[in-house]
């Protein structure tokens, strides 16, 4: 194995077919950064001017998150008005201050430029900072990481599709399909006339593509996150709430209302709770440490939240479809 | 299928960009699939002052019918103080500062506008999300709607304006990967119909002649970096950090950097700076050189990037910039840098290797041809336009 040094200043290699390790030669890299930086290589006044000219035009996140309603108070002071106001009670005084301010513009527009720039680095570190508290609270608020695992069950089979399909009807406008897995669903709903497209954390976008499907590579919630208000007609649920942590399902009811079109429809897919006890208890269900809800207590859920349900018992599965004002 | 383009400048003239992605899109839809395209612009070329430079009216530019109209105002003077305004805070900005940033960036074309009103396509793109044409064009016309955002981590993308120019979308067409994940939180495009498609490359076109001949450093190294001369473009920064590479590793090595020049940099004997070159001599300057340097940190797909995999170059990119680094992770084509020293480490790790160069280039390359070559993408762009064309005008449901 040759020494850093070597790789660096070494002879040069002859083309080898053997595959070189990248994540090798990142960390050789990085730690020679590190040695080169601790030897003083680059003078570090030098080394601090070159990096400024790296992070002048660096993108940093432009305000979202919870507190960047808190920092707008702080961003719409940091503008410096070179413009210097020149109106006076004195005869006069106004030619003279707007003078006096022509004089001097130049060196009070270099002054509050450079105060401007400097202040909005400190607010694009504080939005930074804003944006990963936010981050940080979202995860204590739901106590688990943002994606709960999709739980399937042996010996389950997809007789509520027509069901699902049918309760959809011709309704107008995009149907999520969340956990949607290889498509099957969304095929069926778009053949059916419907616009669906689904999100599956677990599936390939490329094998969804290539059948003409919309299929996301994202987990429900971080994908609701990004929905806007009353984009949907319909949203399909299918194995992703067994899983889900208490605070998790009340962000997700929560969401549904927000998303959802007046007459849009939930159609709740889940896994009956006596089917998921011993051997058949799915192994992320038991790591996740939660029990699924019963399809009767989704449905009172559903009804303080003004949904009325339709359930269709299955054996090992219940489909329920809400809506509301039925 | 006929589909209309709707871009604030459009031509041979126009060098990469957002505008250029768009021209190869609409010609290859003409050229290879039988589409007729029509392309809705401007008369300007320059992207800073927007000037009306060609006459208006209807042409034909490679088989797509390029209509033009005349601005009523270009880069308005304010521009600047209202951008540094803006980017203070953009997201609280109101919805008249907004658009009072959308006119002065120009080019303002309510003629434009108005033609967009009894275009005949059955699709309409418009592309990038930042200008005049786009921010009206797309609430009014009645045909579905792509939009083709081009977008980078900037302040604009804040602007409140935005939002309603997103929502008014039937299609979403990405450049890549990290510009979804960028768009999504903050506009709330996740249910809207969308495909992260990229732009397609061509085959490399040299003629095989010698790169640092054709620079007038015949028989030096050199290290190429390609696209506009630009600060803001990471251009100031790679002639800052070359000049330290050099004085702590002297030698033959030069930088030559390709494409317009919007910032002049100081003569350097070790930098040469060639303006804009034919697609004949930046393909020979790009293969003969060590390896390819993308410095920006905004890039919304960086088509120089692939085009450096397909010259068998292997590239470096700046590290913060999503979509390069985007391309190199899923490739293995490249490294990134996030400051100087890294800069430094990077480029002396890579001209001392000839077999990692090599693989990086075989990699890019081999991911390029899978991705972006131009009859595979044509084909995922075609049926994403059919699918929204199916679909309708949906974006009056949620209103």
């Amino acid at each position: 194995m040759p020494s850093l040094r070597d790789c660096f200043e070494g002879p040069v290699d002859p083309v080898s077919s053997q595959e070189i390790d990248l994540d090798q030669v990142r960390r050789e890299i990085a730690a020679e950064v590190v040695a080169r930086r601790a030897s003083g290589s680059v003078d570090a006044i030098e080394e601090r001017r070159l990096q400024r000219l790296f992070e002048q035009y660096s993108p940093h996140a432009g305000g979202i998150g919870a507190l960047s309603d808190a920092l707008r108070s702080v961003d719409a002071t940091i503008f410096i008005d070179p413009d210097v106001p020149v109106t006076s009670s004195q005869l006069a005084g106004a030619a003279v201050k707007k003078a006096l301010r022509k004089a001097n513009y130049w060196y009070v527009r270099w002054i509050t430029t450079q105060a401007t720039k400097a202040l909005s680095n400190i607010a694009g570190v504080l939005h930074q900072v804003g944006t990963e508290i936010d981050r940080i609270n979202r995860r204590l608020d739901l106590v688990s990481n943002d994606t709960p695992a999709v739980i399937k069950v042996a010996g389950a089979t997809t007789w509520w599709h027509e069901q699902a399909r049918m309760s959809l009807g011709e309704r107008r406008g995009r149907v999520l399909v969340a956990a949607c897995g290889d498509g099957a669903l969304v095929a069926e709903l778009n053949a059916a006339g419907l616009d669906a497209y689904g999100t599956d954390p677990r599936s390939s976008l490329v094998s969804g593509e290539a059948k003409g499907l919309d299929l996301r590579r994202e987990g429900l919630i971080e994908h609701l996150e990004a929905v806007a208000d009353a984009m949907l007609a319909g949203v399909v649920l299918t194995g992703v709430t067994e899983a889900m942590l208490p605070a998790q399902r009340t962000w997700l009811l929560r969401a549904l209302d927000r998303v959802l079109i007046a007459q849009g429809l939930v159609v709740l897919h889940v896994l009956k709770p006596e089917s998921l006890r011993g051997d058949a208890r799915p192994i992320a269900l038991e790591l996740a440490g939660v029990e699924p809800l019963r399809p009767s207590t989704w449905v009172a859920v559903l009804a303080e939240r003004g949904l009325t349900s339709v359930v269709v018992d299955g054996d090992l599965d219940t489909l329920i479809i809400a809506s509301r004002g039925q | 299928m006929k589909i209309a383009f709707v871009t604030p400048r459009y031509g041979e003239q126009v060098m990469g960009g957002a505008e250029g992605a768009a021209r190869s899109l609409a010609e290859h839809l003409v050229a290879d699939l039988g589409h007729e395209v029509d392309v809705f612009t401007t008369c300007a070329i320059d992207h800073l002052s927007w000037a009306d430079v060609l006459d208006p009216g209807v042409s034909t530019l490679n088989g797509v019918t390029v209509r033009r109209y005349t601005s009523s105002a270009g880069r308005d003077a304010s521009f600047s103080d209202l951008d540094a305004r803006i980017r203070v805070a953009p997201s609280s900005r109101t919805l008249d500062d907004a658009a009072a940033w959308v006119r002065a960036n120009g080019p303002v074309s309510d003629s434009l506008v108005e033609a967009l009103g009894e275009c005949d396509a059955d699709v309409v793109a418009f592309y990038p999300y930042l200008f005049y044409m786009t921010v009206h064009g797309i609430t009014q016309v009645s045909q579905p709607a792509v939009l083709h955002p081009a977008a980078h981590d900037e302040p604009s993308l804040y602007l409140p304006i935005f939002r309603r120019v997103f929502d008014a979308a039937d299609g979403i067409c990405f450049h890549t990967e990290a510009e979804r994940a960028l768009v999504e939180p903050v506009l709330h495009t996740a249910a809207t119909n969308q495909i992260v498609l990229g732009l397609g490359t061509g085959h490399a076109s040299g003629s095989g002649r010698d790169g640092a001949a054709l620079l007038g450093i015949a028989g030096r190294p050199y290290v190429v970096s390609v696209g506009r001369v630009d600060e803001q473009k990471g251009s100031t920064m790679l002639y800052e950090y070359f000049i330290e590479y050099k004085k702590q590793h002297p030698g033959p090595l030069a930088l030559a950097m390709l494409g317009p020049v919007s910032r002049p940099l100081r003569d350097h004997r070790d930098v040469v700076v060639t303006g804009i070159v034919d697609e004949a001599d930046k393909w020979d300057i790009v293969a003969g050189a060590e390896l390819a340097i993308s410095p920006s940190a905004m890039e919304s797909f960086s088509l120089v990037v692939l085009e450096a995999w397909v010259a068998k170059r292997a590239v470096m990119v700046n590290a913060v910039c999503g979509p390069t680094v985007e391309h190199i992770e899923a490739s293995g084509g490249g490294l990134s840098f996030s400051g100087y020293l890294s800069f430094e480490v990077t480029l002396e790790r890579l001209l001392s290797d000839t077999r990692l160069r090599t693989q990086m280039a075989e990699r890019g390359a081999a991911y390029v041809a899978k991705r972006y070559d131009w009859p595979v993408l044509i084909r995922r762009y075609e049926a994403f336009l059919e699918s929204v064309v199916a679909q309708g005008r949906r974006a009056d449901l949620r209103r």
